[in-house]
C-alpha cells in the first residue's frame, strides 16, 4: 500500500508529504459478571497522508498542509481522489511557513526501531483474566461486567525529508465495574492500561480490584451528604493525574503560540505571588513518553519539563515549535510529577473531606477550573472518619496552589506517575 | 433546494458481501455484515492558523457477527481484496459454527436504500469558500472587543454510508450531518475564558449560512464571563434553557434507560417501569426516526429499523432503549438503538436524538415566576450513574435571577449535580419552544463515541448547583 501511496504522490507532483501507517489488530472480551458474553477480533490497516504544498501569496510564503486517510479497502481511483482532494486543499491553507522534521540530525532516514514489543511475553490475556477475577471472591461485593482490549499495533512514519522509521506496541486496555449489593445496592467503574513499559502487571491489576472492591463496599455504606463542606480537601487517586496534567497541556507550543497559554521559558508556571511563597509545594514535572517517536516522526525524549515551578523546555509539533522558534521535541500525554514528603497519614491530622472517586473529575485546560460530584469520599470532623457520597467540589487550579501539598505515596497509572494524594485548603 | 446524498457507493462492493454472506451461512448461524464507508472533512481556522483534515470519524470497512447458543463473536475487518474476504470464513473460530438456539431476534424480511437531504454538498463545495467565511468570522470575533484573544471557528461535515445484509435484510442508508463551532476565549491575564456557541443539522454546508449570521451572541456571552465567578453552592430555582434542558435529558434518563444497563443490573430504572419518576409536565423521547438532527437514521448497526420510543410520558417511566442483543434478552420489541462508535467497535444500546417535549410557557414567564435563582445556559459536559441515579451537569453560564428579573450578573462555571428524580419532580414549567443540538458525540462510560443530538424546551426546576 504504501507503495502505491507513493506512486500516487509521484503521479501528481506531491514532493513534500508524511505518511503514517498504522496496523492494528485486537482480540476483545466482554463479561457479563465472570461470563464472556461477546468476543471480537479486529485486523484494521490504515494511512494518514498529509500532504504540503508552499506557495507565495501577496509577498507572503507559505506551507499549507492538508491529511487524509486511505483505508487498505479503497481502490486506486478512491486513493487518488483523496489525496488529490487534500492537495488541493492545501492550497487554501495559508499558515506561515515553518521546516518539517527530518534533513537535521535530529531524524536520520535510516532510523529503524527494531520491533520492540510485537514478541514481548510481559502479560498474556489469559494472564490478565486470571488477574482480573483473582480477587472476586465475594458474592456481596464483585465485578459486574468487564471489558479487555488486548492490541498490538504497528506504526510506520514515512516524509519526504527523509523520515522512514518504524515502531510496534503491545497493550492491555480495560475496564470493569464493581458492584456491591448491601447495606445499598451500588457501583464503581475503573479503567487501566497496561503496556510492555510496565512490570508486574498481573499483581497490579489484582491490586486494582482489590482496591475497587474494598472502595465499592465503603460506598454501599456511605451517607448521603450532598451539603458537605470542608476547609481541608484531599484528592487521591486518578483526578491528580488530570489536574496536574494541566501543567503539560499548557506547556504545549500549540496552546503557547496563540496565547491560550502564558507560559514562558525559564519563568515560572504560577503568577508570581504563589510563586513567591517559601512554603508552597513546588511543581516539578518529567516528560516520560510512551512511544519512542512523534506521529511527525520526532523522537520523543524523557526530559525535565517543569523544575521547581520554572518551564524548561516547550512541547510540540515542528509547526508550532518553528513558530516559537525553539526545537521541536514532539507532543507528549504522559509525564512523572515529584511527590511531596509529607504521608497522606499526615494530610488526615485535621478535618477533611479526603475524595476517592469522582462521577467524572472535570480540569479545563483553559480556565484551570476543575470540579465534579463525587461518589466516594472520607469524611472525618475531628473525631471519626465516615464515607460519604453525592457531594461536588469545585474550584481553580490557580487558587488552590498556595495551599497544596503533594503526598510522600505515589501511584502509577497508564499516563502518569506522582503523587497519589494532594491536599489544598478551600 | 433539496438532494439526497448519493445511494450508490457500494454498487462495486456489494457483490463480493452478498458472496461473502452466502459463505458464511454455510457454516455459521445468525450471521449479518455490516459495510461502513464514511468520508467528511474538518475546516478549523484560528489565530494558531488554519486546519483542513479528515473528519475523524471518517472510515471505511465492516463487521462480521455470528452468534453460537452462548455467545457472540465478532470480526472487524477493512481488506476488501477477494483474497482476503475468501480467508475470512476460516478466521472465524469453529466454536461459532451454527445452531439453531437462541437465535437473535430480526424482523421480517427488508429491502430498501434510503438518503437523507442537503442543500449544499460540501464536497463540491470550494475549500476556499469555506475557509475564508471561518476566516471572516474570527475577523469580526477579534473586532468585537480588545479582550477576545482568539476564536476558534469550525465547520464539520460527515457523510455517512452503511449498508447491512442479513439473511432477512438487505439494507442500506445514506446521511449527511454538519456542525459548526464558535469559540471566543479572552483572558484576564491568568485565567481564560471561552464560550462555545453551536450549530447543527442534518444536512451540508448550508449550515455555514446560520454560523455567519449569529456569530455575536458568543462574543458578547465570552467578555460577560470576564466578570464571572462561581456560585455559592446551594439549592436554586433555576431556568435551564434548551441545551441544558437537553444534557439533563441525556444524562438522567437517557443513559438510565439504556437496556444493556438492565441486562448486567447496571439500572435502577428497570425497577420503576410504568411508575411516576418525573414531574407530570414532562414527556421525554429517544427518536431516530422522524426528527431532522445529526442522530437520525434509517436503521442501527444491527439493521433495527428506527424508532421513537417515548421515554417519559407524562411523568411515567414507559420504555427503555434497547440493541438486539438486550431486547432478546430481556424478551422486549427492539427500538433500534444498537450503534457503534465504526465498525471497529462493539455495539451497544445508545441515544439517538434525545428530548424533553415542550409544554406551554414563555421564558420571560419562567422567568418572572423565579424570586431568587439561575438561567443556566451553554452546556459543556455530562455524566450519568443509572445505578444510583445521580446526575452532574455542567453549565457555562449561569444569569442571576433576583425578584423576577434577570439582574445582569453572570456566575460561571455552574454545576449541577442531585439525585435524578428529584430534579425531575421539581420540574414546574416548561416552555413552548423546542429545540435540538446535535453538535456532542456520547460515550459509554469514557469511549465509544457516537453523535448523538439533545434539546427540547426550556425547563424550570429545583436543583443543587456548587
Amino acid at each position: 500500500m504504501i507503495n502505491k501511496i507513493l506512486d500516487i504522490l509521484s503521479e501528481n507532483n506531491i514532493s513534500t508529504f508524511l505518511i503514517n501507517e498504522d496496523i492494528t489488530e485486537s482480540e476483545e472480551y466482554f463479561f457479563i459478571k465472570k461470563g464472556l458474553n461477546v468476543k471480537r477480533n479486529k485486523t484494521v490497516t490504515k494511512y494518514e497522508v498529509t500532504v504540503y504544498r508552499d506557495f507565495y501569496e501577496n509577498d507572503q510564503f507559505y506551507r499549507g498542509s492538508s491529511s487524509c486517510v486511505i483505508n487498505k479497502c479503497m481502490s486506486i481511483d478512491e486513493m487518488n481522489h483523496a489525496i488529490t482532494q487534500a492537495y488541493n486543499a492545501a492550497m487554501c491553507v495559508k499558515n506561515p511557513y515553518y521546516k518539517l522534521p527530518g534533513g537535521t540530525q535530529l531524524f536520520r532516514a535510516d532510523d529503524n526501531i527494531s520491533q520492540i514489543s510485537s514478541d514481548s511475553q510481559n502479560f498474556s490475556s489469559e494472564q490478565i483474566i486470571h488477574a482480573l477475577y483473582a480477587n472476586d471472591t465475594d458474592s456481596h461485593a464483585f465485578i459486574n461486567s468487564a471489558e479487555l482490549f488486548f492490541t498490538l499495533s504497528k506504526h510506520r512514519i514515512i516524509n519526504s525529508n527523509g523520515v522512514n522509521l518504524s515502531f510496534s506496541e503491545k497493550k492491555c486496555l480495560g475496564e470493569f465495574i464493581v458492584q456491591c449489593t448491601t447495606p445499598l445496592d451500588v457501583e464503581l467503574y475503573e479503567s487501566f492500561e497496561y503496556s510492555d513499559l510496565n512490570n508486574n502487571v498481573v499483581d497490579s491489576l489484582k491490586d486494582k480490584v482489590q482496591n475497587m472492591l474494598n472502595k465499592v463496599k465503603d460506598r454501599s455504606k456511605a451517607k448521603y451528604l450532598p451539603e458537605l463542606s470542608a476547609k481541608t480537601i484531599i484528592l487521591e487517586g486518578e483526578c491528580v493525574a488530570e489536574l496536574f496534567e494541566f501543567f503539560l497541556i499548557r506547556s504545549d507550543a500549540s496552546k503557547i503560540y496563540p496565547k491560550h497559554s502564558n507560559f514562558e521559558l525559564n519563568h515560572s508556571v504560577l503568577p508570581v505571588n504563589m510563586d513567591s511563597t517559601e512554603n508552597n509545594e513546588k511543581i516539578t514535572i518529567m516528560l516520560n513518553p510512551d512511544t519512542p517517536f512523534s506521529r511527525e516522526g520526532i523522537r520523543l525524549i524523557k526530559a525535565p519539563l517543569i523544575e521547581d515551578n520554572i518551564l524548561k523546555c516547550i512541547t510540540g509539533n515542528a509547526k508550532f515549535s518553528f513558530y516559537l522558534n525553539v526545537n521541536p521535541i514532539g507532543e507528549y500525554n504522559r509525564y512523572i510529577l515529584n511527590p511531596g514528603k509529607t504521608s497522606i497519614h499526615e494530610f488526615e491530622k485535621a478535618p477533611y473531606l479526603k475524595i476517592v472517586n469522582f462521577s467524572d473529575f472535570q480540569m479545563d485546560d483553559l480556565s484551570g477550573q476543575f470540579g465534579g460530584e463525587y461518589r466516594l469520599a472520607y469524611y472525618n470532623d475531628g473525631t471519626q472518619s465516615y464515607p460519604v457520597t453525592g457531594g461536588s467540589i469545585s474550584g481553580n487550579i490557580f487558587d488552590i496552589m498556595n495551599s497544596i501539598s503533594f503526598s510522600s505515596e505515589t501511584q502509577t497509572l497508564s499516563h502518569y506517575q506522582g503523587p497519589l494524594a494532594i491536599r489544598f485548603n478551600q | 433546494m433539496s438532494n439526497k446524498v448519493n445511494d450508490k457507493v457500494f454498487k462495486d462492493v456489494k457483490p463480493l458481501f452478498t458472496k461473502l454472506l452466502n459463505q458464511l451461512q454455510q457454516k455459521f448461524g445468525n450471521v449479518s455484515i455490516l459495510v461502513e464507508k464514511s468520508n467528511g472533512r474538518n475546516y478549523r481556522v484560528s489565530k494558531s492558523g488554519t486546519v483542513i483534515k479528515e473528519n475523524t470519524f471518517a472510515t471505511c470497512g465492516a463487521v462480521i457477527r455470528v452468534a453460537n447458543n452462548a455467545e457472540i463473536y465478532e470480526y472487524s475487518f477493512n481488506d476488501f481484496s477477494s483474497d482476503f474476504m475468501d480467508q475470512i470464513p476460516d478466521l472465524i473460530p469453529d466454536c461459532y459454527a451454527s445452531s439453531d438456539q437462541n437465535k437473535i431476534v430480526t424482523d421480517s424480511k427488508l429491502t430498501f436504500n434510503k438518503s437523507t437531504d442537503y442543500e449544499i454538498n460540501p464536497m463540491v463545495l470550494d475549500d476556499q469558500k469555506i475557509t475564508d467565511l471561518l476566516s471572516g468570522l474570527l475577523t469580526k470575533a477579534l473586532k468585537y472587543n480588545d479582550q477576545i484573544i482568539d476564536c476558534i471557528c469550525i465547520y464539520q461535515y460527515l457523510i455517512t454510508h452503511k449498508m447491512f445484509l442479513s439473511n432477512d435484510k438487505d439494507l442500506e442508508q445514506h446521511i449527511m450531518w454538519s456542525t459548526g463551532y464558535i469559540q471566543p476565549l479572552d483572558s484576564d491575564g491568568l485565567k481564560t475564558h471561552y464560550y462555545l456557541q453551536t450549530f447543527s443539522k442534518l444536512g451540508g454546508a448550508e449550515l455555514l449560512d446560520e454560523m455567519n449570521s449569529d456569530f455575536s451572541y458568543g462574543c458578547k456571552c465570552a467578555i460577560e464571563l470576564l466578570n464571572s465567578n462561581p456560585p455559592e453552592p446551594g439549592i436554586y430555582d433555576v431556568i435551564c434553557m434548551p441545551d441544558i434542558t437537553g444534557l439533563i435529558a441525556h444524562e438522567a434518563f437517557g443513559h438510565g434507560v439504556e437496556m444493556d444497563m438492565f441486562v448486567k443490573n447496571r439500572a435502577l430504572a428497570k425497577e420503576y417501569m410504568n411508575k411516576q419518576v418525573a414531574s407530570e409536565l414532562v414527556t421525554m423521547h429517544d427518536n431516530a426516526s422522524s426528527i431532522n438532527e445529526c442522530a437520525t437514521y434509517f436503521f442501527d448497526d444491527e439493521g433495527t429499523l428506527a424508532h421513537d420510543t417515548v421515554i417519559i410520558d407524562h411523568g411515567i417511566l414507559k420504555s427503555g432503549i434497547n440493541d438486539i442483543l438486550s431486547s432478546t434478552v430481556l424478551n422486549v420489541e427492539p427500538t433500534g438503538n444498537g450503534r457503534r462508535e465504526s465498525f471497529e467497535r462493539k455495539a451497544y444500546t445508545r441515544m439517538s436524538n434525545t428530548y424533553f417535549e415542550s409544554g406551554t410557557s414563555s421564558i420571560d414567564e419562567m422567568v418572572a415566576s423565579i424570586d431568587h435563582g439561575l438561567l443556566l445556559e451553554n452546556a459543556s459536559n455530562g455524566m450519568e450513574d443509572p445505578k444510583n441515579w445521580g446526575i452532574q451537569c455542567m453549565a457555562t453560564i449561569g444569569r442571576e435571577i433576583s425578584n423576577g428579573k434577570l439582574t445582569g450578573k453572570i456566575y460561571s462555571p455552574i454545576c449541577l449535580s442531585g439525585y435524578v428524580p428529584d430534579l425531575l419532580k421539581s420540574i414546574s414549567m416548561v416552555s413552548s419552544n423546542l429545540e435540538l443540538c446535535g453538535c456532542g458525540f456520547c460515550g459509554k462510560g469514557y469511549k465509544e463515541w457516537v453523535k448523538v443530538s439533545d434539546g427540547g424546551a426550556a425547563i424550570k426546576a429545583r436543583v443543587k448547583i456548587s
